[in-house]
């Protein structure tokens, strides 16, 4: 039985209790104001949260499920509409399809009565890439197939998307694609229009820049890019990606290859085309004087002529690197060509 | 007609305090999983157990532990410190006042004395705010929250009885 003069002390004592820590809490709101906050309590936090995140995501497991499910059934709710949605859009493919075939047949009737020729690609080497960790270069990979298989530097590396990259060393059965991604990749490229040129510049993220753009008109966005074929880097037309302008307002290409995982590929074997002897050019005799505007205009125009990449890429090339590649090759080059040459085979 | 009546005096203390602090961990720990459904308003689960185990035996909540649970669920939510400890500690205040209205009433004042500790609750949240200096956000949303948790209390109400009886706390129910 209890003593009514100990229930009086329990209820004082209970009371006492509550009073302490309702000032307790007071004093924590009081300390943990945003103004002026102990440090001690976001470590606190940080501590309790590292402690309770495996049980929370337990716990969280089911509620997780739900809202899986729920996604799910608005999917299949929404099926009806996206199966309308497709269906119109393969009715406006087809027309586009009829159209690109026609197109096709039309292309090829030119080409044959103009003789057109076309790149001369031989079959394909098909071959399985890994990626490789600990070589040269930051964005290369291994291929299943070398000198075995006729492979060699500079053949072009494909997926069924797109361009991926070239081959930059074979060994007796295997060889090493440098990705068009790497720091040291540099590709000519064009619109497929043909009527701005560019580098594609890797730079060790997914999506290259495009460098010393020129051209008839300006890059815009969603223009789709392939090779150039200049330099003799690679055949003219290999598709690479979309242009675009990105968060730090340059313009970059959204690679095809990059929407899949690179694994099984084709390395088109290609010779690019070998220039004329030194011996075999005829000497072109100097122009006569003229005046001074016609000089420029003339100069410009030369410009052109020999440089498909204009000249502010030559102004944009390092020079270091331009006189290097002149010394090496023993000739002029374009800037284009100096720019795709650039660093190839040193990483960095 | 059910009422409610403590447990009976010779159930096994230990037992009973592992229950009651397991099913408070538990409810903390339910109420502060992230939502991956958003902010959905959900019944104030820890509430709800400091006032059921508070009024079915005042010793096995004591003030100090739901003090503690308040500031373990701070930690947990990212809310102010002090802030739950302070609910919390409203909500087990307002049960042991409303104990002997409620203890045996039928379903109606059973809610009703939830409603009270709730409203504690809801006044602690607005003096923490003031005393945090954050500015009070009063959403519909919470009240739906406030609202949820009286209206669901019976079915906590009745898995804890049950629970009790299961683990041999006695009866609890007549």
């Amino acid at each position: 039985m209890i003593e009514p003069g100990s229930w009086r002390r329990r209820t004082r004592w209970t009371r006492l209790t509550y009073g302490l820590l309702a000032v307790a809490a007071i004093v924590l709101l009081l300390l943990d104001r945003p103004a002026a906050r102990p440090a001690f309590f976001d470590t606190l936090r940080a501590g309790s949260d590292d402690l309770a995140a495996p049980v929370m995501s337990g716990v969280s497991a089911p509620l997780s499920g739900i809202r899986s499910l729920r996604e799910n059934l608005k999917e299949h709710w929404a099926v009806h509409d996206q199966n309308e949605a497709l269906r119109a859009r393969l009715e406006e493919m087809e027309g586009w399809r009829d159209l690109a075939l026609s197109l096709r047949d039309t292309v090829s009737a030119y080409e044959a009565i103009l003789e057109v020729p076309g790149v001369a690609f031989v079959d394909p080497v098909v071959a399985w890439t890994v990626a490789e960790s600990g070589g040269p270069f930051q964005h290369a990979r291994l291929m299943t197939v070398g000198k075995d298989k006729n492979v060699k530097p500079g053949y072009p590396v494909l997926t069924d998307r797109g361009l991926v990259g070239r081959v930059v060393s074979v060994a007796e059965r295997s060889s090493r694609v440098l990705l068009l991604t790497d720091s040291t990749s540099r590709v000519p490229v064009m619109t497929e229009d043909g009527e701005v040129r560019s580098v594609l510049w890797g730079d060790n993220t997914n999506a290259p820049k495009l460098e010393f753009a020129s051209g008839s008109r300006r890059m815009a966005e969603g223009d789709r890019i392939v090779t150039s074929g200049d330099a003799g880097v690679f055949p003219r037309g290999l598709p690479i990606g979309v242009a675009g302008v990105t968060g730090d307002e340059l313009w970059r290409v959204a690679l095809y290859s990059d929407s899949e995982p690179i694994d099984a590929v084709w390395v088109y074997p290609y010779e690019p085309i070998a220039p004329p002897p030194p011996e075999a050019v005829t000497p072109v005799a100097p122009p006569p004087a003229e005046p001074a505007a016609d000089e420029t205009a003339a100069d410009d125009a030369a410009g052109d002529e020999e440089s498909p990449g204009g000249a502010d890429a030559a102004d944009a090339l390092p020079a270091d690197a331009a006189a290097a590649e002149g010394e090496a090759d023993g000739e002029a080059e374009t800037p284009v060509q100096q720019a795709a040459t650039a660093g190839e085979g040193q990483p960095e | 007609m059910i009422r409610v009546r403590p447990f009976e005096a010779e159930s096994p203390t230990s037992m009973a305090v592992i229950i009651a602090m397991v099913t408070l961990a538990a409810s903390i720990l339910l109420f502060a999983a992230p939502r991956p459904l958003g902010p959905v308003p959900i019944p104030l689960l820890p509430v709800m157990t400091v006032y059921f185990w508070t009024v079915a035996r005042p010793s096995l909540m004591p003030a100090a532990a739901a003090f503690f649970a308040g500031l373990a669920m701070d930690l947990l939510t990212w809310t102010p410190m002090g802030f739950w400890a302070l609910g919390l500690l409203a909500a087990s205040g307002a049960a042991r006042i409303l104990r002997p209205y409620v203890l045996g009433a039928d379903l109606w004042r059973r809610m009703a004395g939830m409603a009270g500790a709730t409203a504690a609750v809801a006044v602690a949240g607005l003096i923490a705010f003031g005393a945090a200096d954050r500015p009070v956000q009063a959403t519909w949303l919470q009240l739906v929250q406030l609202i949820l948790t009286v209206l669901t209390y019976p079915v906590l109400e009745a898995a804890f009885f049950a629970l009790g009886r299961g683990a041999g706390l006695g009866r609890g129910r007549a």
